[in-house]
């Protein structure tokens, strides 16, 4: 890597990681797994970087990230680490307790698929494509994967003590 | 629920978190350079390995009939080798990555990789254990023999017979490292060729900048769909397949479970 390319690399690390950040952690609900998974994508693009594409780069970093946790969850060693989203220090907490705790629970109900795929869609505004692309299934398995996780949220906001900590996703 | 719900609910998460990475640039970058300094390093490695045994190889028939050893691959009076010397130093980062290859995951853990791949994806299925399967060249195989042929020079099969909704299935992956870092890149045609697609029905599509996926589609020797990445930027490629067992039809395995499979394998 020439001395340029890691000037842009250190200034496309600094622009995207704190919102590639917050996308980790909404597809897994823990702060110290969205960090690692972050780190990793971004170390796995700094030994590609040299061939990478700066307008492809965020679709690098989202598939890494993306499929990094859903093989965690795969493995199912996350299962045993209980995830009740504790912020990281240095990081501000700016809502009220409660509606955190009900959103961050309605999210860990999720199957890993489902929550990765709304994320991508409704928080990224990826198009359907682009979200097969990077979670490496067809476009109708996304439309089928939006539908359910949509539905299921629904059905937890129909029923009361959605608040209850701890679920696995 | 609807898109703006959906927004909100992902606010309410965040709760309006404005996240402090804890390591720095400095500490990716930093790991970053270790990564390719290992690659590099084991690339060394095998390098200096095969210049060793080339040495070796033509040291041992000139010693045979009493020809001096060459000077070239022993240093004078030492007989050690020189070429050890030079690898004593650590690699130095290049400017350039061009020509730059790369090393695949030990064996055990692609056969592990593949088991365990199977497992998920069909619950309840009868697999061998890791242990049992093993690599060996695709010239080694019955299969090439018979005009089956998984990729180019260097790739590498290991199978794995499962059953499955009581089905026997032979499950396979294959492995082949890029010639080259640049070999082409993740477009259609390289990962094609290595992907032997000349002599199948395949269908290609990009994945990102630097991956490919193929679905190759087996009709008449062993039919059978097969899943495979070619992985540009980490310089090989992998694939998983099914074929049936005592059987010349295909077995009722979709693309979308060797997709599964193939991913996990890393």
């Amino acid at each position: 890597m020439t001395p340029q390319q890691e000037c842009e690399f250190r200034e496309y690390v600094q622009a995207r990681r704190s919102g590639l950040l917050r996308t980790a952690y909404l597809m897994c609900g823990d702060w110290h797994r969205a960090e690692d998974a972050v780190q990793s994508s971004m170390i796995k693009l700094y030994a590609a970087w040299s061939r990478t594409k700066l307008e492809t780069a965020d679709a690098y970093t989202r598939r890494i990230v993306t499929n990094t946790l859903i093989d965690e969850s795969r493995r199912g060693w996350f299962r045993r680490e209980r995830s009740y989203s504790e912020l990281p220090e240095g990081v501000a907490d700016g809502s009220g307790p409660e509606e955190r705790l009900a959103a961050v629970s309605a999210l860990a109900k999720l199957p890993p698929r489902q929550r990765a795929t709304l994320v991508l869609r409704f928080w990224e505004d990826l198009p359907v494509d682009e979200t097969a692309r990077i979670m490496r299934c067809s476009v109708g398995t996304v439309k089928s994967q939006t539908a359910r996780g949509l539905q299921t949220l629904r059905n937890l906001y129909e029923k009361p003590n959605l608040a209850g900590r701890g679920a696995e996703s | 629920m609807n898109p703006d719900d959906m927004r909100g609910l992902f606010n309410e998460a965040l709760g309006g978190a404005d996240p402090v990475p804890i390591s720095g640039t400095d500490d990716i970058v930093a790991a970053g350079r270790r990564r390719v300094l290992r690659r590099r390093a084991a690339i060394g490695s095998g390098a200096i390995a095969g210049i060793a045994a080339l040495a070796a190889a033509l040291a041992i028939p000139m010693g045979l009939s009493g020809w001096p050893a060459p000077l070239d691959a022993t240093g004078p009076g030492t007989g050690e080798p020189s070429v050890q010397e030079e690898e004593t130093e650590a690699p130095e980062l290049e400017e350039e990555e061009s020509t730059e290859s790369y090393t695949l995951p030990d064996d055990a853990a692609l056969a592990e990789a593949l088991v365990g791949g199977i497992s998920e994806q069909f619950p309840g299925a009868t697999v061998p254990q890791a242990a049992e399967v093993e690599f060996s060249a695709q010239e080694q195989t019955e299969a090439y023999a018979e005009g089956y042929h998984y990729g180019n020079d260097g790739t590498r099969i290991v199978y794995a017979d499962a059953t499955v909704n009581g089905e026997q299935v032979r499950f396979f992956l294959q492995v082949t490292p890029i010639e080259s870092a640049d070999d082409g890149g993740a477009s259609q045609e390289p990962a094609e060729h290595y992907a032997n697609c000349a002599d199948f029905e395949c269908e290609y599509s990009p994945l990102d900048d630097s991956t490919g996926l193929v679905h190759r589609t087996s009709v008449d020797v062993r039919p059978g769909p097969t899943s495979i990445e070619h992985r540009a930027a980490d310089g090989w490629v992998v694939g998983v397949g099914a074929e049936s067992l005592g059987s010349t039809e295909a077995p009722s395995i979709d693309f979308e479970a060797l997709d599964a499979i193939v991913h996990s394998i890393r």
